[in-house]
């Protein structure tokens, strides 16, 4: 029996060390570290090749950069796994800082900012289109069992995805406008919708909870005016008054978490 | 003459405390009950599952715009039993919150600084979906993601962005239509790029390693250790699990699955005995099974976020669902998600 109970207890210690551990270093791609780095190392020599002014320190740096991509390689091949994420480390490093030094000359000559200004308005109105597909993506998944109509919108997002394409910058601003006050009054319709599901949804979470208290050894009193309380908000809700309905949800919120931690 | 020396005091001092001689041998025996011990172990190790499994982020996924802005979709598991559970959210500066539960109700929600308080009455499963303009800063042409993750999560990067700076390994990576979509850890992630021409991506190498192998030297004997502690029990298990499930088999009627019952042949399922074996199915997800069997069972990820006209995170959630339910399988082609129906699929228990 005390062996028995001796592997029982070793075989659970190891097991809950074991479960501690994260599984991340199981689970990386040698091949993965290698692509980010031959791409940032792309990237890099085509930002060299545009700059006028080069320093040798630079080109140092970046020779450097190049071998320690290769030194990956070259430990993926030897399969030392602590090499490759030491070389793959010093390569994006070197890459950073010579982004960074170039960079730096950019802002200085502000040769760079010129192509990256051109550039903003059109990223903040692509970004704007896809920040509104996921909110329609959301909106339409909360609407599958209501009569929402989305045909205009889609239609809209249609037309500014056509826009995007062709950078017509004035009609996409129009159209994405357009879309937002469509999607702010399909908000509202599915709020207005919710609010009347939610209290529905409230009142039977009340009910069960003070159901499942009523088996459970908890303080009588609180529990008859946790009740009691239901029964009022209750008929608040027939009524119709949703602000009184919103204050007493508040206070038998209260009462239920109360009667919930006496349980624990 | 011996002088006799009484310390007298001392020994009725002694005799007042009644020191207690206890024999050492054999205490581990007589206080330790090591069945007792075992079983705090086991209620200690039944519990830990249970705390991680209530207010835990099941998934989360980012998607980092050209504009520096980022859209949070994240999967919280809540004690059904709580009114309401609070979130900490990526920032301060959030628009288009969203919170839904499992059954796809709109749950009401309150922003107060980085924190939300979703109301959830039974909820056990919360869906909230933000973007927030606090993840990323630009300084010149280079763009820094910065996150401090509690959990494992996704992150799409911008269409044409090049990384040239990473503090975190990532766990793996592919790239669809020019945007590299990275797996990363919990814990704190830098990330710097800059957006440039797109250019070609070279040939991953194929790993010569067992993944396995990756992490440092110590974890690796520290997880071989306890990997070959635990197989034991595991194995254990596995047996018990298939001795049961051997018991279980003739009692086990499954009219609707016509496939299982067939020897095993190379024709996929039909979309209506995929929904039979799965009716919790989502609307959108039929929809796309459909479109998968009607397509002779597979399509690449791309020809069904054209035919859906949905964003590519959405279409990912989506395959990934159905990853999880065993409905498809994800296969790599030209550097594109090959999505697959099934040819076997089992009732869920």
């Amino acid at each position: 029996m005390k062996k028995i109970a001796s592997i029982g207890l070793l075989v659970l210690v190891a097991s809950m060390i074991v479960g501690s551990i994260p599984s991340v270093e199981a689970q990386s791609d040698p091949a993965v570290l290698v692509r980010l780095a031959k791409a940032a190392q792309n990237q890099v020599e085509r930002q060299i090749s545009h700059s006028d002014n080069v320093s040798d320190e630079i080109r140092r740096l970046f020779n450097e950069g190049v071998s320690e991509v290769n030194a990956i390689q070259q430990a993926i091949r030897s399969d030392d796994m602590d090499s490759v994420k030491r070389h793959f480390l010093n390569a994006m490093n070197i890459f950073k800082k010579i982004t960074m030094t170039l960079n730096q000359t950019d802002i200085q000559t502000k040769s760079a900012d010129v192509a990256e200004s051109a550039a903003a308005p059109q990223r903040v109105q692509n970004s704007d289109l896809d920040r509104l597909k996921h909110l329609i993506y959301t909106l339409k998944s909360i609407a599958r069992s209501q009569s929402v109509d989305f045909a205009q919108v889609d239609t809209l997002v249609e037309k500014a995805t056509k826009q995007a394409r062709e950078n017509d910058r004035e009609g996409l601003h129009a159209t994405i406008n357009e879309l937002k006050t469509q999607l702010e009054d399909i908000q509202k319709e599915l709020r207005k919708h919710a609010s009347q599901k939610t209290a529905e949804r409230e009142i039977k979470f009340f009910s069960s909870m003070i159901d499942r208290f009523e088996q459970k050894d908890v303080d009588k009193e609180l529990l008859a005016e946790a009740k009691e309380m239901l029964k009022e908000f209750e008929q608040l809700i027939a009524d119709g008054k949703y602000d009184n309905a919103k204050e007493l949800k508040r206070e038998l919120t209260d009462k239920i978490k109360q009667l919930y931690k006496s349980l624990s | 003459m011996n002088q006799l020396i009484v310390p007298y005091h001392r020994q009725d001092s002694l005799r007042d405390e009644r020191m207690l001689f206890v024999r050492t041998e054999g205490i581990l025996q007589t206080m330790i009950k090591a069945p007792l011990i075992l079983a705090g172990l086991i209620v200690v190790a039944v519990a830990m599952p249970l705390q991680h499994s209530f207010s835990s982020t099941r998934g989360l996924d980012l998607i980092v715009y050209s504009d520096g802005s980022t859209h949070v979709f994240s999967e919280i598991e809540v004690d059904p039993l709580q009114t309401d559970f609070e979130v900490k959210l990526f920032g301060t500066e959030i628009d288009n919150f969203v919170a839904v539960s499992e059954n796809d109700y709109l749950l009401s929600g309150e922003i107060i600084g980085d924190t939300a308080l979703v109301e959830t009455f039974g909820s056990s499963t919360v869906s909230i979906n933000y973007d927030t303009h606090d993840l990323v800063s630009k300084e010149g042409r280079i763009w820094t993601f910065d996150i401090n993750s509690p959990s494992e999560f996704s992150l799409l990067m911008p269409e044409n962005s090049v990384i040239v700076g990473m503090s975190n390994f990532p766990l793996s990576m592919d790239i669809i239509d020019e945007q590299s979509r990275l797996i990363l850890p919990s814990g704190q992630t830098q990330i710097d790029y800059i957006f440039g021409a797109p250019s070609p991506v070279p040939n991953p190498i194929p790993p010569t390693s067992n993944p396995s192998e990756n992490g440092s030297s110590f974890d690796s004997i520290m997880i071989a250790i306890g990997g070959a502690i635990v197989a034991g029990g595991i194995g254990g298990a596995i047996m018990i699990r298939k001795s049961k499930r051997k018991e279980l088999k003739p009692q086990m009627v499954r009219p609707e699955s016509v496939l299982e019952s067939k020897p095993e042949t190379e024709t996929t399922l039909d979309a209506e005995t995929i929904f039979k074996l799965r009716p919790d199915l989502r609307e959108d997800d039929k929809e796309i099974v459909k479109f998968l069997y009607e397509n002779g069972g597979e399509a690449k990820e791309s020809e069904l976020r054209k035919k859906f006209l949905q964003p590519r995170t959405t279409m990912w959630r989506a395959v990934k669902r159905l990853e999880r339910q065993g409905i498809i399988e994800i296969e790599k082609k030209e550097l594109q998600n090959l999505v697959k129906l099934t040819k076997k699929l089992e009732e869920e228990e």
